[in-house]
């Protein structure tokens, strides 16, 4: 789950979004926000000469370095300061609880990015001048962001969707048919998944497997769930939980995976040879895992171009990367240049999405860009605008918190559940026993 | 006789042997790995070298990372820790054996006391202490603390009384020596094995301190080496495998070294005898 | 002349440590004042600190510190993942330093018997204590490779030579992943434990050995007689740092699954589980705090007890 992670917070492709759907929820906010009479103060001066800046991974250091600072004009500093992320939290919670030694902007991941939202150490950004009128940002990037008390806390330049790619060739052999359209009819949800999965084991004796691991599957349904890990203090064991479970202990026990953990050489080395029919991977998963992947590092034999991307059996979207901002900052002007560049700056957007292929989550800019794409590595395929599509049905409303944490201890349950070393009941109750070890305080 | 000697012998090097190679493997897959590319790696397992030796070095340097500002800065870091250690348990160790005081024996209890207590207790703790006092992102809490290290002064207590003739300590007081001029001319020399043997452990365990100066430092210019190698894991693309174990293996070369010149003073095979019988 | 130089030279002939004149007492504070500011400094506030905090419930965010009495510590003892947690590192630790012991002993003996020892010793030396240099970040990374299922160097090699038919996913297994722990330990401390007692080995006055084997006395008599009453000091120092060390083995256990002690909590050590209560989940530093202070207890008893018994025959060396 730690690698799972720290991939997470690794952004990238760029997709355009596409839908009138889109520009629906800002108009709808742009009401809301009239009728609840939001007011947008102005950002205060800078009161020292730094703005620092929090964050987990290389990728935000590059892109405040690469495009911030070097294309603006700016009368102070930007220090950027990368926390590995599993050491993250436990360096960043004690110094916004002091309010010493503490970042001015920082950025927080999907896995806990609820918790600094709902926390009084995070500042609504209407105070420092961030007009919502003029955000055009997907709504569930918004919703993630914003407290159960109507604040806006933070806002994001990107989304993440997650999709299925699948190798061509093997489609065409096993299954007659190699289109994206074609193979998403045959996977279309988990039955049809799972007898197509069949099917591809029977016709190739069992050389190829339609998922490397059932830790591809994990997202997918946590995605799909009614419930959140948490509601009101209390900790929901979503019916999806256990439909994840069931479904990962059939294909074990029918032998549809490659019994590999994710993040494994086993599950990597299905990117490069016939052993793996499909990856569920989402957007920043093509070109940091996917691509790099596809060559076989002693053959030189690569998979590339043989791939197709689908939705698959159900959306899902997984990581993804918010800015916040510190409540007590002295340098609210700056936090407000920056926030305003990477996620509304359209001059920025455009060029940066150009540049990496990260999904944008602007949806005035990927509507401008995502009919430019074409790629290579899926033959010839439009993923932008696949991906800004699937982006409309991303549901954000079950994150909490403290899903990372909780996800981590479930993970183990999960494998020794599929494993067959013990029964579903036992499973359970091992995870509802190690969350009241680590939350004693939700109700069971 | 000689001979039963001589054959004994040799089932007692080939068990060395085995440790021998135990020992040394994981070094040889280590160095094997930063010389192979991440795909590679993340493909399968090998234990002939490659040859992107050059491109890890590349992506390493080129993260914009300063590999030659992490290593001197762990090297002050923990060659001034190693001495603070040093010196300091030597002199308490010295103190509690030589002489008689008020309070000895709740010295003795104290630093018992606290050799027991788990590092991760006081980490929260120190930490928060550190945060108060606006000592984070300092090199200061990584090295002064050393002052007091009991794990140290334990070892060289008991190092000391097995060793240590105080007759020398007598005899040097009627030679007219200073208390502290005693110490640090018979007393420091005669503990030698004992001290490079602490010496050894103190200065990597201070080497390869990843949770501390994580935690307190925040300046770029002052990242230790393990926390620059650490940090290659947040890289953007990818976790550049082949690049991390060369970092590794960069950053435990200079522990070799100080591991090579120490360990002459212990296997030097001083005799403590001191005074001749 | 003579009674004043007999008054001067009063306490010559006594054993200095127990008796020494007030002058050269000071001495002794001064010498240890250091440490002890030091230890005041950094360290006393800290544990204060965390002793503190065990009484309280204190967790995540909260700043007020809200008392409790001792209802933490009654928890505690029923807490079933305290206890587990506690076990394990006990077993772990046992798995590990018995042998340690015995083969660091053993080579000690070997590479500096006066008589018959091993030749080689500095490359020895220096190899054996080679694998306490690696990060544990490292070694769990290389573990985790060699006994990566179902294509690890480890089960490749079991299959080629038919101990298995099929790929062991040692991950999964409870006692197999607790053996690899004891094992990384063993191989990371047993050279250190060696440098030690061959140190130990070399303080002994050289003369006593040759008096011995003047006497006729042979290398086991010797080894028993002499050189183990008067290792003991130092294995004292072995064995309570070792304790120490293993009640508070975290960097392994922790690194090489899952951070959580997978498969099933076999590898939750005591600290593993510290630390999580303090890092992850609803952050439980009160709970942290008190299982670090129970496990302080545990230590303190143990070693109180070791250090009893080891005491009970004082020898006295070249003095």
């Amino acid at each position: 789950m730690k690698k799972v992670l720290s991939f997470m917070l690794v952004f990238v492709l760029l997709f355009s979004v596409v839908g009138c759907s889109n520009t629906e929820p800002a108009e709808e906010q742009a009401e809301e926000n009239a009728s609840e009479e939001v007011t947008v103060k102005e950002a205060s001066a800078n009161e020292g000469d730094t703005l620092v800046v929090w964050t987990f991974t290389d990728e935000l250091k590059g892109i405040i370095e690469n495009y911030y600072v070097a294309n603006n004009d700016l009368d102070y500093e930007v220090d950027v300061v990368v926390v590995p992320n599993e050491n993250y939290q436990a360096k960043l919670d004690p110094a916004l609880g002091s309010g010493k030694s503490a970042p001015d902007v920082f950025a927080v991941e999907a896995g806990y990015a609820k918790k600094y939202v709902d926390s009084e150490f995070t500042k609504d950004l209407t105070e420092i001048g961030i007009n919502p009128d003029e955000i055009d940002t997907m709504e569930y990037v918004m919703e993630v962001a914003t407290s159960p008390e109507g604040e806006l806390k933070g806002l994001s330049w990107q989304a993440t969707p997650g999709a299925y790619f699948y190798r061509r060739s093997l489609a065409q052999e096993y299954l007659g048919v190699s289109e994206p359209a074609e193979v998403q009819a045959l996977i279309s949800d988990f039955d049809k998944f799972y007898e197509t999965g069949k099917e591809i084991k029977e016709k190739s004796n069992g050389e190829t497997k339609i998922v490397s691991s059932l830790g591809d599957f994990t997202r997918v349904f946590l995605s799909a769930r009614e419930d959140a890990w948490v509601e009101e203090g209390k900790f929901i064991i979503d019916p999806k939980v256990e439909e994840l479970m069931e479904i990962g202990k059939k294909f074990n026990e029918d032998e549809l995976t490659l019994d590999a953990q994710q993040w494994t050489e086993t599950w990597f080395s299905g990117m490069s040879s016939d052993s793996t029919f499909g990856y569920f991977l989402p957007t920043w998963g093509l070109h940091f895992v996917l691509k790099p992947n596809s060559e076989n590092a002693d053959t030189g034999e690569t998979t590339f171009g043989d791939w197709g991307m689908v939705q698959g059996p159900s959306p899902y979207f997984w990581g993804g990367t918010w800015l916040t901002v510190r409540e007590g900052t002295e340098m609210e002007s700056a936090a407000y240049d920056l926030i305003h560049y990477l996620t509304m700056n359209e001059e920025f957007l455009t060029q940066y999405a150009k540049d990496s292929g990260d999904l944008l989550s602007n949806t005035a800019v990927v509507n401008e860009i995502k009919d430019d794409f074409s790629e290579p590595f899926l033959d010839g395929q439009n993923h932008y605008a696949l991906f800004a599509e699937m982006a409309k049905n991303i549901d954000a409303s079950t994150m909490t918190g403290s899903d990372l944490d909780i996800e981590d201890l479930f993970e183990e349950q999960l494998v020794a559940y599929t494993k067959g070393e013990k029964s579903k009941e036992e499973a359970l109750e091992d995870f509802r026993s190690n969350v009241k070890n680590s939350f004693p305080n939700l109700e069971q | 006789m000689d001979k039963k000697r001589k054959l004994s012998k040799i089932p007692k090097y080939v068990f060395s042997v085995f440790l021998f190679i135990l020992s040394i493997i994981p070094f040889w897959i280590l160095a094997v790995n930063a010389t192979r590319s991440t795909a590679q790696i993340q493909q399968g397992f090998s234990i002939i070298p490659s040859d992107f030796l050059a491109e890890n070095f590349e992506i390493l340097t080129g993260q914009g990372f300063s590999f030659i500002q992490g290593f001197s800065n762990s090297l002050f870091i923990s060659t001034a820790a190693t001495f603070m250690v040093l010196y300091f348990s030597a002199l308490t160790a010295y103190g509690l054996i030589i002489y008689e005081f008020k309070g000895k024996k709740l010295i003795y209890a104290v630093i018992a006391f606290v050799l027991m207590i788990p590092a991760q207790l006081s980490l929260i703790g120190f930490y928060r202490m550190m945060l108060n006092v606006g000592l984070t992102d300092s090199f200061i809490p990584l090295i002064i603390p050393g002052m007091a290290s009991p794990v140290t002064v334990f070892f060289l207590r008991q190092y000391l009384m097995s060793s240590f003739p105080v007759e020398l300590v007598q005899a040097a007081r009627i030679d007219g020596a200073s208390e502290i001029g005693i110490f640090h001319k018979i007393a420091l020399p005669l503990m030698k094995p004992g001290l490079a043997t602490m010496g050894i452990f103190t200065f990597v365990g201070s080497w390869n301190n990843l949770i501390m100066p994580l935690m307190l430092i925040n300046t770029e210019s002052k990242y230790t080496l393990p926390m620059m190698v650490q940090l290659l894991k947040a890289d953007i693309y990818q976790t550049e495998y082949g690049s991390i174990y060369l970092g590794i293996a960069m950053s435990i070369l200079p522990l070799f070294l100080v591991y090579l010149v120490f360990s002459k003073f212990i296997i030097a095979g001083v005799a403590l005898g001191g005074v001749k019988e | 002349m003579k009674l004043l130089s007999r008054f001067k030279n009063r306490n010559k002939n006594k054993n200095v440590s127990s008796g020494g004149i007030a002058d050269y007492g000071k001495y002794g504070q001064m010498f240890v004042a250091p440490f002890i500011v030091a230890f005041l400094l950094f360290q006393l506030y800290p544990i204060v600190y965390t002793i503190t905090l065990s009484f309280t419930d204190l967790a995540g965010w909260e700043t007020e510190l809200n008392f409790v009495g001792f209802k933490n510590y009654i928890n505690i003892l029923q807490n079933e993942h305290f206890i587990r947690a506690f076990k394990n590192t006990w077993l772990i630790w046992t798995i590990n330093f018995i042998p340690q012991l015995g083969i660091s002993l053993m080579l000690a003996k070997w590479f500096t018997d006066h008589a018959n020892r091993l030749k080689g010793e500095g490359i020895f030396k220096a190899v054996f204590y080679l694998p306490n240099i690696i990060t544990a970040a490292s070694l769990a990374i290389l573990f985790r490779t060699l006994f990566g299922y179902p294509v690890g160097p480890i089960n490749q090699l079991l299959l080629y030579f038919d101990v298995i038919q099929e790929p062991f996913e040692f991950f999964r297994s409870k006692t197999g992943t607790r053996l690899i722990v004891a094992f990384i330990q063993f191989w990371r401390w047993y050279g250190s434990t060696f440098i030690i007692l061959c140190a130990g080995i070399m303080g002994i006055n050289p003369s006593l050995f040759e008096a011995a084997k003047i006497d006729g006395a042979s290398d086991w008599k010797i080894f028993t007689n002499i050189t183990l009453p008067l290792l003991k000091p130092i294995t004292l120092y072995i064995l309570i740092t070792s304790l120490v060390g293993g009640m508070q083995m975290f960097d392994i256990p922790y690194l090489l699954t899952d951070g959580f002690g997978a498969p099933d909590n076999a590898i939750t050590t005591s600290m593993v589980y510290i630390y999580n209560q303090a890092f992850t989940g609803n952050r439980n530093f009160y709970m942290s705090a008190t299982a670090s202070v129970v496990i302080l207890l545990v230590i303190m008893a143990i070693s109180g007890v070791i250090y009893k018994v080891m005491n009970r025959s004082k020898s006295k060396v070249g003095r």
